[in-house]
């Protein structure tokens, strides 16, 4: 709670956060291209998938962050709606856009990957319709604070379509075990991952990189939104002063 | 160097696109930071001051 009331002044959120908006950005840019570097020169070929499993390094990452950046939002609004944290919808908002970038680069990462290995460039399976749904939830998310008359309106009812949304979350992770589905089971964070280190290596450094820039991201968005407000209202005033 | 043999397009259709992708939203990000500074730097700073340091 004591770090939440510390980022609850936007000035102070303002005074402490350019450091690492653009740190966070650089630092995952650097370790996105060096994950990409290993996956693509590195890293050996699958026995049964061959070179199509390289696509992996960037899928499964994109893939994990599309569900943390929505736990994200849902922590975020969760924190908005029961302690009308001043900076909890900015935040929530601002992770959104990245978020969906991040579900949609899954989504056609995997259909790119799944011609070649399974056939088909898409497949009705709980998993791949479940992340679908997810990036759907997205986009409504993105368009209730567009529509809304005023941003507190706006912010309310896109916290609760947020928490609604989170309900999807579980349904993504455990759907490959509750249905038969053609999307193979999680090999990753799993007690029998035999994964090798040469396939694990690149891939944690990615899904780093990826989570280093969505949180730069994250940040550089949040501080653009709150100038934006400032600007709005010093707009106002200005006008009501004539 | 990267002979990917028949699943070369796959490989770098996938990583084009994602380069593309995270391109893009980080020039977006970028973008939206700096022309909201402008905008507040216009209310914020007198006349002369205009356009000065970010």
């Amino acid at each position: 709670m004591a770090v939440l009331s510390l980022f609850a002044n936007p000035h102070r959120f303002m005074a402490i956060s350019k450091p690492f908006a653009w740190g966070f950005t650089m630092l995952g840019g650097g370790m996105i291209l060096y994950g990409v570097y290993m996956g693509l020169f590195v890293a050996p070929a699958d026995v049964r998938q061959g070179d199509a499993a390289r696509i992996m390094f960037v899928h499964v990452p994109s893939m994990w962050l599309s569900m943390f950046a929505f736990a994200f939002m849902a922590g975020a609004s969760f924190v908005s709606l029961i302690w009308r944290h001043a900076l909890a919808d900015v935040a929530a908002k601002s992770a959104a856009p990245i978020g969906a970038v991040f579900t949609a680069l899954g989504l056609i990462t995997g259909s790119i990957w799944g011609y070649p290995i399974w056939g088909t460039w898409w497949e009705w399976d709980a998993r791949i319709t479940s992340v679908l749904i997810l990036f759907f939830i997205y986009l409504g998310y993105l368009a209730v604070w567009q529509a809304m008359e005023t941003p507190q309106k706006a912010a309310r009812a896109a916290a609760i379509l947020c928490l609604v949304g989170a309900a999807n979350l579980p349904i993504i992770h455990f759907s490959v075990d509750w249905w038969n589905t053609l999307h193979q089971p999680a090999t990753f964070f799993t007690e029998d991952n035999n994964a090798p280190y040469g396939f694990k290596v690149p891939m944690y450094i990615v899904a780093l990189g990826y989570l280093s820039l969505f949180g730069g991201l994250t940040l550089i968005n949040m501080r653009a939104e709150i100038m934006m407000t400032r600007a709005e209202m010093m707009m106002q005033r200005k006008l009501a002063a004539g | 160097m990267l002979n990917y043999d028949k699943y070369a397009p796959y490989v770098f259709w996938c990583y084009g696109i994602a380069a593309a992708l995270l391109i893009g939203v980080v020039a977006w990000s970028v973008l939206r930071v700096t022309r909201a500074r402008q905008k507040l730097d216009a209310f914020e700073k007198p006349d002369g001051e205009k356009g000065a340091a970010k």
